[in-house]
């Protein structure tokens, strides 16, 4: 089990996150919502510890995360960035093989076991039949799920996506979320995954915690959060949601 | 599969190595043929046979001057080379060369000023350049990576405009230093333009040294540096302690080109044509583009280096000239690429 206590952060000397506290229990989606600037890649950042937090803690299996070292946190948190880097001239298998990188040593020397491990990332992902591409060469949609096989690699229980979904087609943004989905399922992993599209939340989060202006305002199961009333009011603008029978919204719309 | 195509590389460049070594020690004003080469090798051996009149003269000319005049270019490529394509994949940008980001300059200026001090010509004396051309370079790379990271970011194009300025300071200090410079003048200047101004074996027992312990602290960061190439927030977030493996790489690259630049003075563009020539045939993977570059550094310098013996003949051409005249249109090709797609 995750659990964030009072995060505080402070980028440019402008508090971004006020008090930020959460529990993700093991094998559960949480979605982070809000409008932009709301500070979702802040948290998700301070989690995985790319940036320096003012106070608080990021608890995980008894251990506060901050104080570990890049490679011990490496073995806990694998992320998805937002931008998708990708360097060039290196094989897609290349690509997925440095997700071992925190258990290997300074040459980078692979085992048996690192390879059979990135190949079931890759079967995953269906990036197989790509592992001897050049990643740079792929399409959008092939490269993100070679980012996603390259987490998938480093094997940690926690998974941290940044709008993983942002830069794809329709089709390939369900194929990366149900390859995702069917993953973490799999393998009880707890994930945050920072959205843009709601109904994508309301449909694959277990949990959503929607911020605005660096604090939580409101968290909890997706149909208790993503209400007309808490929508409109965090995002400034009117939004509908359409019901269907059973009183599950199923779509989610600014209204004209 | 991987692992067959490596060893073909090396062996292919290790062998391209062997001719070129060769070929330096075999031609120049006079020539030495390859059977003469091996009488003397065998002479040598067995000390006591005579040898006739010519291969006397040889034997000085192959000992005193050719051997280690190889060694020396040989390692000087094979520096430059490998420092050249760390930079790159240190500031993630194709254009990083020890030239170009001001390194080379900061050692050179480092150089002038241990040469101009007038150290006594023993080997602490020769030890004083490359000392304080190792501090050169440190202070230049550092002033040039200051000035170019915004955030957690390197920004390229400040890169090497922070480059060009900390070169052209420290060129222009250069002159200044050798307008006031008395006897050392021409040393200086020759060394400037990249001729071999040192003969004989100190310089070569001087710099090995140095230049082997930063070519392996290099090569040994393959893997680190591959990693980087997704920047210094995913680097760390895949494990890699980025801090300390960019300071790491610094250090060994500031370390091997001050090596090679006090010894050889200027020689531009080896750094930056050789490991594009090589990324182009092998890919990115520095824990192989690294190695390689050492040994295509050494064909290519050792290569120029027969031309400037030999173009002029019996005058000579600094070393740096021929390499320029390669590098430059080739530095323009790799400009008109990057325009088309991102490296």
């Amino acid at each position: 089990m995750l659990r964030v206590e009072d995060l505080f952060v402070t980028l440019n000397q402008e508090l971004i996150l006020e008090g930020i506290s959460f529990e993700l229990h093991k094998g559960k989606i949480l979605g982070l919502i809000g409008p932009n600037g709301a500070g979702k890649t802040t948290l998700l950042r301070a989690i995985n510890g790319s940036i320096d937090i003012d106070k608080g803690k990021i608890i995980f299996k008894k251990q506060d995360l901050t104080t570990l070292k890049d490679h011990e946190r490496a073995r806990f948190i694998a992320s998805v960035p937002q931008n998708r880097v990708i360097p060039a001239g290196f094989q897609v298998r290349q690509i997925i093989l440095m997700g071992r990188t925190p258990y290997l040593n300074w040459f980078g020397r692979t085992s048996k076991t690192d390879e059979q491990i990135a190949e079931q990332a890759m079967r995953r992902t269906d990036t197989l039949q790509l592992a001897d591409l050049l990643a740079d060469e792929l399409s959008g949609g092939e490269q993100q799920r070679v980012i996603l096989a390259r987490a998938f690699a480093q094997n940690t229980p926690l998974l941290l996506l940044d709008e993983p979904t942002t830069h794809l087609d329709i089709r390939f943004q369900m194929e990366f979320l149900e390859l995702l989905l069917e993953h973490i399922t799999e393998e009880k992993k707890s994930v945050i995954i920072a959205m843009h599209d709601l109904n994508q939340a309301m449909r694959f989060c277990d949990e959503v915690l929607l911020l605005s202006q660096g604090k939580i305002y409101a968290s909890g199961k997706p149909e208790t959060v993503l209400t007309e009333k808490k929508l409109s009011t965090v995002y400034q603008y009117p939004i509908k949601i359409q019901r269907s029978t059973g009183n599950v919204p199923i779509f989610i719309y600014p209204k004209f | 599969m991987r692992t067959h195509c490596v060893a073909k590389w090396i062996w292919l460049l290790v062998i391209g190595v062997i001719i070129a070594a060769l070929l330096s020690i075999m031609l120049g004003s006079v020539s030495i043929p390859f059977k003469d080469i091996l009488s003397i090798f065998k002479g040598r051996v067995d000390s006591g046979s005579t040898l006739p009149a010519t291969q006397g003269k040889f034997t000085s000319i192959l000992f005193d001057l050719r051997i280690p005049r190889t060694i020396l270019v040989l390692l000087v490529g094979a520096a430059l080379a490998t420092s050249g394509g760390a930079y790159q994949g240190l500031f993630q940008n194709p254009l990083a060369d020890p030239y170009l980001i001001g390194v080379a300059s900061g050692a050179g200026l480092g150089s002038i000023i241990a040469m101009t001090i007038q150290w006594p010509q023993d080997i602490l004396g020769y030890f004083a350049v490359p000392i304080s051309a190792f501090f050169g370079s440190i202070l230049a790379v550092f002033l040039v990576y200051s000035l170019s990271k915004v955030g957690k970011t390197i920004h390229n194009t400040t890169l090497i405009l922070a480059g060009v300025a900390v070169s052209s300071l420290s060129n222009a200090l250069t002159s200044f230093l050798l307008i006031n410079a008395g006897g050392e003048l021409r040393r200086a200047i020759v060394w400037m333009m990249g001729g071999s101004t040192l003969i004989g074996w100190k310089p070569v027992i001087t710099s090995t040294p140095f230049i082997l312990l930063g070519i392996g602290l290099l090569c040994s960061m393959g893997y680190q540096l591959n990693v980087l190439q997704f920047g210094d927030e995913e680097a760390q977030q895949m494990g890699v302690p980025v801090k300390k493996v960019r300071i790491l790489i610094i250090l060994a690259a500031s370390l091997t080109t001050a090596a090679a630049v006090a010894f050889s003075g200027t020689i531009a563009f080896v750094g930056l044509v050789v490991p594009h020539i090589l990324r182009r045939l092998v890919g990115n993977d520095y824990r192989l583009l690294l190695p390689l570059s050492a040994l295509g550094g050494a064909i290519f310098l050792i290569i120029s280096d027969i031309l400037a013996r030999m173009l002029l003949s019996p005058q000579e051409i600094p070393v740096g000239v021929i390499t320029i005249l390669f590098g430059a249109p080739f530095f323009l090709f790799i400009l008109r690429k990057t325009k088309r797609k991102v490296w």
